[in-house]
């Protein structure tokens, strides 16, 4: 289509518009057609839109100019035709029949968590209010017990008493449930987020009185022994000259065993430690870094002596933590070959056997995390001496499929529970380790 | 037009008729064959209302997008 015939047609089909619009808008439109490089385009979407404000119920009801209407229906028809034919050709062949979405099938499971006795697991699917979480009594591994489900999604975390389990709304805000009567799980608490920030984590500390909310900006501390009336401790601040953490990476908060020390990862690429011993007095003791990616997982031993961390880098520290103001590197260890990566490997990382064995998980799929669900698995095993450096290492490599979801180990190093990756349903696999 | 953003004039009409007819843009007077609109109080609500609905979509995506 030339230009002049385009720019003709263009200014003929601006007479098509409704009489009452045209009193309003025709000058003004032909002045801006006459600034307007005309083409097919124009046409068609000046037809269109003739169209479309006929039809509007505002100009509807007016009469019609019907000339000049009949002229433009009939361009418009000419050129809306060919897509009706092509989407009645895509619809007949099937193209769009994608009606089975559900939400949670589309994330697969997104957030696994033992209880620290290691007889509970709270799987999540999905993310906030959209997702489900499940409550799973896995004393016996071999045959877990579902306990109770609810609308609460990830991130996730249960108290030590198995009681309490923190989710997160969809507006970013810490939910409590109560989950001792397993068949009628209970929401308690809807406590107040940050606005326009992500909720990325939670713990509970080891009394269970405080939880611990992980944003991108910031650490909410609250005192929540009484669940249904909680109450804020104080806020931890993150680094303004390092960004926390970064949207859609995952990362680890914990309390140390005394509950004295939190360790969370930020984004730049490291662990920051506060003593929270006061809570409504904590303050940021030291700042582990090392790695050339983010912190993907984090773990205290059982006496709150050592503490090692998995970057996306696959490379692992571990620090001697007797002195948490002056933090001192007691081993580095590499998990898997090569640099690691953000988005393909899952990592899961726990003490056992009183702090003097070290377990690492991490799942490599080979293509994307949305293309695969078959890794590469590592387990690595460390036995570690009191001061935390590495007297003997076990590495098994194994081939697996159904991975690429969450992984999660329990305390004592035995079972390592995963979650069906994206697509992949409501399946989380529990396997016993040698 | 706006903000880099290529619109047809078709288009662009059609929005600023439905935008103005919900008193969300007034005209301002005609300077040299342009005409100006400004936004106004109550569409300046409903544009920060809609902005952070899609700031949730943002950051709801952004999750669903990562792996976990």
């Amino acid at each position: 289509m030339t230009r002049t015939l385009a720019a003709r047609l263009s200014r003929g089909l601006v007479g098509c518009y409704p009489r009452r619009w045209r009193q309003r808008y025709a000058d003004e439109l032909l002045d801006v057609l006459d600034q307007h490089r005309a083409g097919a385009r124009t046409v068609l979407n000046l037809a269109a839109s003739a169209v479309s404000t006929h039809l509007d119920p505002a100009y509807r009801l007016e009469g019609l100019a019907m000339t000049r209407f009949r002229r433009g229906a009939l361009i418009s028809a000419a050129l809306v035709a060919p897509v009706v034919l092509m989407l009645g050709v895509l619809i007949g062949f099937g193209a769009w029949n994608d009606t089975s979405w559900h939400p949670g099938d589309a994330a697969g499971v997104t957030a696994l968590a033992f209880s620290p006795d290691r007889r509970i697991l709270v799987s999540a699917i999905g993310f906030d209010e959209d997702g489900t979480d499940t409550v799973w009594n896995v004393a016996d591994p071999a045959h877990p017990k579902q306990l109770a489900q609810f609308e609460g999604g990830a991130p996730t975390a249960i108290s030590p008493d198995r009681r309490t389990v923190a989710t997160v709304s969809f507006h970013d805000q810490p939910v409590l449930w109560n989950v001792s009567s397993p068949q009628r799980p209970a929401k308690i608490a809807t406590l107040p987020g940050v606005p326009d920030v992500v909720l990325w984590g939670q713990a509970f500390s080891p009394d269970g009185r405080i939880l611990a909310a992980a944003y991108t900006s910031q650490i909410d501390l609250w005192n929540v022994s009484s669940p249904a009336r909680p109450r804020r401790l104080t806020t931890l601040a993150f680094d303004a000259a390092a960004p926390p953490h970064w949207y859609g990476f995952p990362g680890a908060i914990a309390f140390s065993p005394d509950g004295h020390i939190l360790a969370s990862t930020t984004s730049h690429d490291g662990v920051s430690l506060w003593n929270v011993a006061n809570p409504a007095n904590a303050v940021r003791v030291a700042t582990l870094s090392g790695h050339t990616n983010p912190v993907a997982a984090l773990a205290f031993s059982p006496d709150g002596h050592l503490l090692a961390d998995v970057g996306y880098d696959g490379r692992l520290g571990v620090f001697n933590l007797t002195d948490p103001a002056h933090p001192s590197r007691a081993a580095t260890l590499r998990t898997i070959s090569g640099s690691g990566a953000y988005y393909n490997t899952a990592y899961a990382l726990d003490f056992s056997q009183g702090g003097r064995t070290l377990t690492a998980i991490v799942d490599t799929i080979p293509s994307g995390p949305q293309s695969g669900t078959a890794a590469d698995e590592t387990i690595s095993r460390w036995s570690l001496t009191a001061e935390g450096t590495v007297s003997h290492t076990t590495t098994i490599s194994h081939y697996t499929a159904s991975a690429g979801g969450p992984l999660a180990l329990d305390a004592a190093g035995r079972t390592l529970a995963r979650g069906a990756p994206p697509q992949g349903g409501d399946i989380v696999y529990l396997w016993m380790l040698p | 037009l706006f903000s880099g953003v290529q619109m047809e004039p078709g288009t662009l009409y059609g929005a600023v008729s439905r935008l103005e007819r919900r008193g969300w843009v007034r005209p301002l007077p005609t300077q040299e064959r342009r005409r100006p609109y400004e936004i106004t109080a109550a569409g300046q609500s409903v544009l920060a209302e809609q902005l952070a609905s899609m700031q949730q979509i943002v950051r709801v995506g952004r999750r669903r997008t990562a792996t976990a």
